[in-house]
């Protein structure tokens, strides 16, 4: 029985990022000492920490596998929220 | 007077769709998003593979979990929907400022003055669900109506995916001919009690004469007649024409039934600063506070008391939630408390206090002034009462 296809990380993690035109873009992230390049952004949404920001990122790394990693626009922290476990 | 031209969008499996969207593995399977994993929450959107075996919204997770054994099971993120939702209205309002936000995966859009525009109504309709994929990559059903009961029925009728348009034309036939039950405010007992009556069709419903619906439905009896003959006058409401909230309440269930006296006080003080905050950001007070206690055997209560003030500081709803809770006998153990505040003020006047704790209640508001100025800047996890980091563990 498949119970759920989310993990839970809430890890904080260093993202490479593109700053353009107003929006950013995760290029690469680091987690555990291994780096992933981010091959596809399947989704992306923001929500509010307070009068601040976070924007949301889910992301194809790795092959298919599916990363939600977001920025905090207060802290300036990049945090990997889930790993969607195939 | 020109006919009306309404539409309806509605967002097919919303919540199953976006996490498809997000991770396009789960794209084909039967995917159910649930409040929570454990096995008291139910199903909030299931997609339509799942829906194949049976699987519904507001179906515990327990069924789900028999009916669909190999389906894949996601705990919700609401603040990802709510995003969305906010995006696709705006995206709606691109063709007409006249948007309803009628629920968090359903809007109303009267193109009454537009649609011309482009091209028609149907070709309006056609536009928008490109767009809508095109942006989100998400599908949708609209429904086209002279009102927006009609235009809600198409919707429905058309899913999903779909573009349908119900005209008055079509009120004798297609919608007639329509088992009651799909009629939008007829719920399972108002369903229960037409099939009684010998009503299964929305035609037969129309055809019941108005004193008759009265007697039995009471001051409903006269919108359901009708609503039956295809007849709905309510306007398309932008934000700012919604009327205010009539009240302000919250929820909660505890993850296991408990008669632990701290843990139900500091559930209820939670739940009471979060009805009060919301109350104080919305301008408002009021001054019915109402206590819903769901006991484990889902025997539910639901007391109310309304004060001779307007209040909207924490401290004043968790006292008046204490008084309730205090009178409800508690043989069993509670499965679910809920508060709210109701009879709202906006822009209440300031309450006159007694001489005795006039200091004290200057202090109190001055301290949530303070808690509200951080919680406004850095979110509402920034400062919150002590009491609460006691909740209930595991």
């Amino acid at each position: 029985m498949k119970t759920t296809a989310v993990e839970e990380i809430n890890e904080p993690i260093a993202v490479l990022t593109i700053f353009r035109d107003g929006s950013l873009r995760p290029v690469k992230f680091k987690w555990a000492g291994k780096t992933y390049k981010v091959n596809r952004v399947t989704y992306e949404w923001v929500t509010k920490e307070g009068s601040y920001p976070v924007y949301h990122f889910a992301v194809m790394a790795d092959g298919d596998d599916v990363y939600e990693i977001y920025l905090n626009s207060f802290t300036m922290i990049w945090v990997l929220a889930k790993v969607h476990v195939k | 007077m020109k006919p009306r031209i309404i539409l309806h969008i509605d967002m097919d499996a919303f919540f199953a769709s976006v996490e498809e969207k997000a991770d396009p593995s789960l794209e084909g399977k039967p995917v159910m998003v649930c409040g929570g994993l454990e096995s008291r929450t139910v199903v909030a959107a299931a997609s339509y593979e799942a829906r194949r075996y049976g699987v519904r919204a507001g179906m515990p997770l327990a069924v789900a979990r028999v009916k669909c054994p190999d389906g894949i099971f996601i705990e919700g993120d609401p603040q990802k929907y709510i995003y969305t939702s906010i995006r696709l209205n705006d995206l709606y309002r691109e063709f007409t400022p006249a948007v309803e936000e009628f629920s968090i995966d359903e809007s109303f859009l009267d193109a009454t003055d537009v649609a011309e525009r482009y091209g028609g109504a149907r070709e309006l309709a056609r536009r928008l669900k490109a767009r809508v994929r095109e942006r989100f990559g998400l599908p949708c059903t609209v429904g086209i109506g002279p009102n927006k009961l009609l235009a809600k029925t198409a919707s429905k009728l058309g899913k999903p995916d779909g573009l349908l348009e119900l005209t008055a034309a079509d009120v004798p036939g297609k919608f007639q001919a329509l088992p009651v039950g799909k009629l939008y405010g007829v719920g399972e007992e108002t369903a229960k009690k037409l099939e009684m009556l010998g009503v299964r069709t929305i035609g037969q419903l129309a055809a019941l004469p108005v004193p008759i619906l009265k007697r039995v439905f009471g001051v409903i009896g006269e919108m359901l007649h009708d609503a039956a003959n295809g007849i709905d006058a309510s306007p398309v409401l932008r934000e700012e024409e919604q009327p205010p909230p009539k009240s302000v309440g919250n929820e909660y269930t505890f993850q296991r039934d408990t008669l632990d006296a701290e843990v139900i006080r500091s559930i209820l003080l939670g739940l009471a600063s979060k009805v009060a905050r919301r109350l104080r950001k919305g301008g408002h007070a009021g001054r019915t506070v109402t206590l819903k206690v769901r006991f484990s055997d889902f025997a539910t209560i639901t007391r109310s008391r309304t004060l001779d003030d307007f209040v909207n500081l924490d401290r004043e709803v968790f006292d008046v939630a204490m008084e309730i809770l205090a009178g409800v006998q508690k043989r069993k153990a509670i499965r679910l408390l809920g508060v709210s505040v109701s009879n709202l003020v906006h822009s209440p006047p300031e309450k006159q206090r007694s001489l005795f704790d006039y200091s004290y209640w200057k202090k109190y508001k001055r301290v949530l002034e303070s808690m509200d100025k951080a919680r406004d800047r850095y979110g509402e996890r920034a400062i919150v009462w002590a009491a609460l980091l006691k909740k209930e563990a595991g």
